[in-house]
C-alpha cells in the first residue's frame, strides 16, 4: 500500500522535474544565438519503486543530469577544416596585396618602364650626338631602376608586415592555449564537486574551434576529459592543466621571425618548419616562400639587365672618347641605379663603339636596343617575357588561392551547419517540448489538487 | 537531418554573400570597362597584356623611327637632287664656253657651283651635318688649315681611289699659292703634315690658309679628291626587330667626285680649253653625275623599302592593339548581360532570404 505522503512525494518530483525541464527549454531559447552553445536536454528517469503488496510502484520522476548534445566528430572536422581555411585564406589576403604590387592593369610599372628605357636607347641610336636623347636614356634609365627599386620595396613591406602580424598571431595562440588549461582545471573541479560542467565544455569547444583557424594542432581529450593539445610535430601547447608557450624569435640572418616552443624551463625549440596549417601556417608560406621567390626573380631580372647594359656599355665610347662606365651600379633590384657619375654627366653615355670621338656613331646604343629582343633568361626568355611570366604567376597563385579559399571556407560552413543540425538549438523545437512540459505539469498539479481533495476527505471523516 | 531555423538563416547569408560577390565582379568588370583588372583575374592573359603593351610601345617607336628615316631620306634627296642640277648647269656651261676662251663670268659660274655643292655637301639636318659620316657635328668639307705659333695641323684630304700622285696647293687667304705639297695617297682619308712653312722655307705667320686637293693615277687619270673631314660611318635606324636600315651619310664617297669634276672644269676654264682637257672635265663630270643618280636610286630604293615596313608597322601596332583589347576590355555587350544577369540572381537571393525571415514561426500560434 502507498502511503498518501507517497503520492504526494511522486507529485511533488514530478512538479519539480517539469519545472526543470521546462527551465532547460527556456535556456535553449534564450541561446538560440550564441554562438558556440550546444543544445541541452535534460535527462530524466524514474524513481526506484517501491515494492508494495499489490505489487511495484513508481515513486516518482528526477532528472539525473542536464546532457549536452555535442558531436566530437564534427568539432573535429570543423577544426581541421578551419585550419586549412584559415591558412588558404590568410594567404590570399597577403597574395592579393603582392599581386596589387605587379598589377600594371593602369599601364605603368616595370612592363612600361622596360619599353620606355629601350625606346629611349632607340632615339639615342637615331641621334647619337643629340643631348637630348642621352638624356632621355638617363631619365628612363632612372625610371626603370625606382620602378624595380619600389617594386622590391613593397614586397618587403608586405614580407615585413607579415612578420609584424606572426608575432600577433602567436600572442593569440598563447591566449587561447592558457585559457584551455585554465578551463580544463575548471571542469575537472567541476566533475570533481559532481557539478555540470557543459557552459565550461561550450567555452573549451569555442576556444579550440579558433586555436585551429590560427595553427594545426592534434587535440585528443583524455580520460578524465582533459583536452590536451599538440603541434604536428608533437609539442604540447596544453597537456591538463599547463599550457606551453610560443615565440617568435627574429632569426639574426633573415631578419625574419622563427617560431619557437617554448619548454617548462624556458628553453626555446624552432619550431617553424612544423607550422603548415592555419593563419600562423599561411603567414609563414607567404613570408618564408612565397615573397621571397619574387624578390629573387625581381633581383634576377634587375641583375640581368644590370649584367647585359653594362657589359655592352663598358665596351663603349662615350661623347668624350673615353671608355664607358658601368651604366647601372647595384646588387640587384632593390639597389640598382643610374651610375650617378652618368647622371651627372650626360656626355657620359656610352652609345659609340669607337675610341675616335665619333659623335654620330650609335653601334652601342644599336647593341643595347637588341638586347631589348634576345634571350636573355636562363629560361630562354626574353626581359619582357621574364617580366610576364612574374605577373602570371602571381595571377594563378592569386587564382588557385581564392579557389582554394572559397572551398575550405565552403567545407567550414558545411560542418558548422552539421554542428547546428546536431547542436544547434531550434526554438520550435523547444516550443513545442515547453508545451508537452507544461501539459505534465498541469496533469501533475491536477494529481495534487485530487490528493487535497483526498486528504479533505479523510479529514472530515 | 534536424534543421534549425538558424541553418536557414545562416545558408540564406551564405548565398546571398556569394551572389553580393559575383554582382561586385559582373559590376567591376562593368564599370571599369575592361575584363581584366588584376593579374588573378586572368593570369595568362595578364600575361599577354604585357605582352601586347610592350610590341605596342615598341611598334610606336618602330613608327617614329622611321618617320626619321624617311625625312632623312628626303632631305638626302633633295641635296642630291640639286647637286645634280648644278652638275647638270655645269655641263652646259662646259658646252657653251667649248669654241673660246672663257670669259671671267663664266668661271666666277663655276666657282659659284663648285661653292653651291659645298655648301650642299655640308647640309645640316636638325643639328647634324649630313654627310660627315659618324663626325656629325664637324663641317663635313672643309679647306681650312691654320697655322698658329708657326706650326700647322695636319691635312686631311680623301680619295676616291688609290693615287700616285697627290698635289696640295696652299693659298693664304688672300688667294695666293704658298705651299706646294705632293704626295701619294690611298682610296679613302689620309692626312699630309704641312711644317706650316712655304715653298721656300720661310715659317709663315699666323692665321688661316685654304689648301685645295687633285691627284691622279700611274695612268695620269685624274683621281677624284676632295676636302672630306668626316669618316666613313653610316647612318643606321632601327626600323624593326633586328632590322636596320642604314643610310650613306660618307661625304667622301658621295660628293668627291662631283667636288673634283668641277674643280676640274675651272681648272680647264682658267687655263683656256684644249678640247682634250674639254673631254677629260666632260667625262668626269657625267661620271660625277651618273654616281649622284646611283646614290639616288639608292635613297629611293631604301624610301620604298622604308614604305613597306611602314605598312607592316602599322598593321601590326593595329593587330595588337586589337588584341590588346579583346583580351583586356572583353566584349561590353557580354559584361552587360553578365551584370543584369548576376542582378536578377541577386535578387532572387535576396526574396528567398526575404521569405525565410517572414516563415510563420510555432510561437505565433501557441
Amino acid at each position: 500500500m502507498s502511503s498518501m505522503s507517497c503520492i504526494m512525494n511522486t507529485s511533488v518530483s514530478a512538479l519539480q522535474t517539469y519545472q526543470a525541464m521546462i527551465n532547460v527549454a527556456n535556456s535553449n531559447i534564450a541561446n538560440v544565438n550564441t554562438d558556440g552553445y550546444c543544445r541541452q536536454t535534460a535527462v530524466v528517469n524514474e524513481i526506484q519503486s517501491n515494492s508494495t503488496s499489490s505489487g511495484a510502484t513508481g515513486t516518482g520522476v528526477e532528472v539525473t543530469n542536464v546532457k549536452r548534445i555535442s558531436d566530437a566528430f564534427t568539432l573535429k572536422h570543423i577544426c581541421s577544416a578551419n585550419t586549412a581555411s584559415g591558412k588558404s585564406e590568410t594567404e590570399l589576403n597577403y597574395l592579393e596585396s603582392v599581386e596589387a604590387v605587379f598589377n600594371e592593369s593602369s599601364g605603368s610599372g616595370v612592363s612600361s618602364a622596360l619599353s620606355g628605357f629601350f625606346n629611349a636607347w632607340q632615339d639615342l641610336a637615331n641621334d647619337p650626338s643629340g643631348s637630348t636623347a642621352r638624356s632621355t636614356v638617363i631619365s628612363k634609365a632612372g625610371t626603370l631602376a625606382s620602378t624595380l627599386n619600389d617594386t622590391y620595396g613593397e614586397l618587403k613591406d608586405i614580407r615585413n608586415g607579415i612578420n609584424d602580424d606572426v608575432s600577433q598571431t602567436v600572442n593569440d595562440i598563447n591566449g587561447i592555449t592558457n585559457q584551455i588549461a585554465d578551463l580544463n582545471q575548471q571542469i575537472l573541479e567541476a566533475k570533481a564537486g559532481g557539478t555540470d560542467a557543459n557552459t565550461l565544455l561550450d567555452t573549451r569547444d569555442s576556444l579550440l574551434t579558433e586555436l585551429s583557424s590560427k595553427v594545426d594542432i592534434a587535440s585528443y581529450q583524455d580520460d578524465s576529459g582533459q583536452l590536451n593539445i599538440q603541434l604536428s610535430n608533437g609539442k604540447s601547447l596544453v597537456r591538463g592543466s599547463t599550457s606551453y608557450e610560443l615565440g617568435a624569435t627574429t632569426n639574426s640572418t633573415t631578419g625574419l621571425s622563427d617560431i619557437t616552443w617554448v619548454d617548462r624551463n624556458g628553453n626555446e625549440t624552432v619550431v617553424t618548419d612544423s607550422i603548415s596549417g592555419g593563419s600562423l601556417g599561411g603567414e609563414i608560406d607567404v613570408m618564408n616562400n612565397v615573397i621571397p621567390e619574387y624578390l629573387d626573380q625581381l633581383d634576377t631580372l634587375a641583375a640581368t639587365i644590370m649584367d647585359q647594359v653594362n657589359t655592352l656599355h663598358e665596351n663603349g665610347y662615350d661623347a668624350k672618347g673615353d671608355a664607358g662606365l658601368a651604366f647601372f651600379t647595384g646588387t640587384g633590384a632593390g639597389d640598382i641605379a643610374v651610375n650617378n657619375n652618368i647622371v651627372n654627366d650626360t656626355d657620359l653615355v656610352a652609345a659609340a663603339s669607337t675610341s675616335a670621338g665619333a659623335p654620330g656613331d650609335g653601334t652601342i646604343a644599336t647593341e643595347i636596343v637588341a638586347l631589348q629582343d634576345s634571350s636573355l633568361m636562363d629560361d630562354g626568355s626574353t626581359l619582357d617575357e621574364y617580366f610576364g611570366s612574374i605577373v602570371s604567376n602571381i595571377g594563378t597563385q592569386v587564382a588557385d588561392s581564392t579557389s582554394s579559399s572559397t572551398t575550405q571556407s565552403d567545407l567550414v560552413s558545411f560542418y558548422k551547419n552539421l554542428r547546428e543540425s546536431v547542436s544547434g538549438v531550434d526554438s520550435d523545437e523547444e516550443l513545442a517540448n515547453i508545451a508537452l512540459y507544461q501539459n505534465a505539469y498541469e496533469a501533475a498539479a491536477k494529481v495534487m489538487s485530487v490528493l487535497d481533495e483526498l486528504l479533505q476527505t479523510i479529514i472530515d471523516m | 537531418m534536424r534543421i534549425t531555423y538558424k541553418m536557414m538563416i545562416n545558408n540564406s547569408e551564405y548565398w546571398l554573400s556569394k551572389q553580393r560577390e559575383k554582382l561586385s565582379d559582373a559590376e567591376i568588370v562593368s564599370a571599369a570597362g575592361q575584363v581584366i583588372n588584376k593579374p588573378s583575374d586572368d593570369p595568362e592573359g595578364a600575361a599577354h597584356i604585357l605582352e601586347y603593351r610592350s610590341e605596342i610601345a615598341k611598334y610606336g617607336q618602330y613608327s617614329s623611327n622611321l618617320t626619321e628615316a624617311d625625312d632623312l631620306i628626303s632631305a638626302g634627296t633633295d641635296v642630291l637632287d640639286s647637286v645634280n642640277s648644278l652638275l647638270t648647269e655645269a655641263l652646259d656651261l662646259l658646252d657653251s664656253s667649248s669654241s673660246s676662251s672663257a670669259s671671267e663670268a663664266t668661271l666666277e659660274t663655276a666657282k659659284n657651283l663648285y661653292n653651291q655643292i659645298l655648301d650642299l655637301a655640308n647640309t645640316r639636318y636638325s643639328s647634324n651635318y649630313l654627310y660627315g659620316g659618324s663626325q656629325t657635328d664637324t663641317l663635313p668639307f672643309s679647306d681650312e688649315v691654320s697655322v698658329s705659333s708657326g706650326s700647322a695641323e695636319g691635312i686631311r684630304y680623301y680619295l676616291g681611289s688609290d693615287a700616285s700622285a697627290v698635289t696640295i696647293t696652299i693659298c693664304d687667304s688672300s688667294g695666293n699659292e704658298v705651299r706646294t705639297l705632293s704626295s701619294s695617297g690611298t682610296s679613302g682619308s689620309n692626312t699630309i703634315t704641312w711644317d706650316g712653312k712655304d715653298d721656300s722655307g720661310n715659317t709663315l705667320s699666323d692665321g688661316d690658309y685654304t689648301f685645295a686637293v687633285s691627284a691622279s693615277d700611274s695612268s695620269g687619270n685624274t683621281v677624284a679628291s676632295s676636302c672630306y673631314q668626316g669618316d666613313g660611318g653610316k647612318k643606321q635606324i632601327i626600323i624593326g626587330d633586328g632590322n636596320i636600315v642604314t643610310i650613306n651619310s660618307n661625304g667622301g664617297v658621295i660628293f668627291s667626285e662631283a667636288l673634283s669634276a668641277i674643280s676640274q672644269l675651272i681648272a680647264s676654264l682658267e687655263d683656256g680649253t684644249s678640247s682634250d682637257s674639254a673631254s677629260a672635265t666632260t667625262k668626269s663630270l657625267n661620271s660625277a653625275v651618273s654616281s649622284i643618280k646611283c646614290e639616288m636610286v639608292a635613297l629611293s630604293n631604301t624610301s620604298s623599302q622604308l614604305g613597306v615596313t611602314t605598312d607592316r608597322v602599322d598593321k601590326l601596332t593595329e593587330l595588337y592593339k586589337e588584341r590588346l583589347s579583346t583580351v583586356e576590355t572583353g566584349s561590353a555587350d557580354q559584361a552587360a548581360v553578365e551584370l543584369s544577369a548576376q542582378q536578377t540572381a541577386y535578387e532572387v537571393a535576396q526574396a528567398a532570404t526575404a521569405k525565410i525571415l517572414n516563415l510563420p514561426r510555432l510561437s505565433d500560434y501557441l
